[in-house]
């Protein structure tokens, strides 16, 4: 497996999708080739970034008039 | 608390239910329609139609799918009827495209030079503002479907499963989404951390 194929299958491993010999190369690969571990690494820093961004934030309106939406409904 | 325990509450109007149910969902139905419409204006216009259509059909759930993804799928037809109807296109396909830049590479496929060791952990990374910025401009960019996947998948940490039957995607299809979604985005992050 070369490191191209290695890189476009990374989330495959890391969803528990490779199988068979495909996922023997890909352990293989990723065992032997710093470079490979190196971009899996700034993957996994991506995600938990990604993760880790805080949420939006609720405007306070559109949560009172849900609100009043819903015991408007249950009023009648 | 369960679902049916949590509908159970709802059906009977009790408001602190149904609070719990929007500052649960809110934030993830602006964020899976802004993957469709773009504007954040009509992204919580979306949003508020789907709470009313949420609490009208709240006598019709049946409970066969989570409550979570009964109110994403609600507001994904929502987002895409609003799309199509302020003329913008929703792609169905993805684009097919590699998710590192292929000059990266030699000609058997080899890395050419190392990837960068970036020191700073994810904390500190979230904790910059230019990176916020990159990140966000990434999500903003990424093509309908692979928003969609990674806004339920990244960002309201859902299972591929939900996400799967929220979006009705085949489990193989919504990796190759996430994988080159996440691959865009690192590839901005990699960009501001040069």
């Amino acid at each position: 497996m070369s490191c191209l194929q290695t890189v476009e299958a990374m989330t495959d491993a890391s969803e528990g999708a490779l199988m068979g010999w495909r996922k023997v190369r890909y352990r293989v690969h990723i065992t032997i080739c710093p470079y490979c571990r190196a971009h899996r690494r700034q993957v996994e820093t991506t995600i938990d970034t990604v993760k880790g961004l805080p949420p939006p934030t609720v405007d306070e309106s559109a949560r009172s008039e849900a609100i009043g939406a819903f015991l408007r409904k249950h009023s009648v | 608390m369960s679902d049916a325990e949590l509908v159970g509450r709802l059906r009977q109007g009790e408001e602190a239910a149904f609070a719990e149910l929007f500052d649960a969902h809110h934030a993830t139905i602006v964020r899976l329609a802004m993957a469709f419409v773009k504007s954040p204006s009509i992204a919580e216009e979306i949003a508020q139609d789907t709470w009313v259509a949420v609490i009208d059909s709240l006598d019709t759930f049946e409970g066969r799918a989570a409550i979570k993804t009964w109110i994403a799928r609600i507001a994904i037809n929502r987002a895409k009827t609003r799309a199509v109807r302020d003329g913008r296109q929703v792609p169905l396909e993805d684009e097919e495209q590699p998710s590192v830049d292929p000059s990266r590479f030699g000609s058997f496929g080899q890395f050419r030079s190392a990837p960068a060791k970036w020191d700073d952990t994810p904390e500190m990374l979230v904790s910059r503002g230019e990176v916020r910025e990159a990140i966000d401009h990434a999500i903003e960019d990424l093509p309908a479907p692979q928003r969609a996947v990674v806004t339920l998948r990244d960002l309201h940490g859902w299972s591929s499963e939900e996400v799967c039957n929220a979006l009705d995607l085949s489990e193989s299809n919504q990796r190759v989404l996430l994988h080159r979604g996440r691959g865009r985005l690192r590839a901005a992050l990699e960009a501001v951390l040069k």
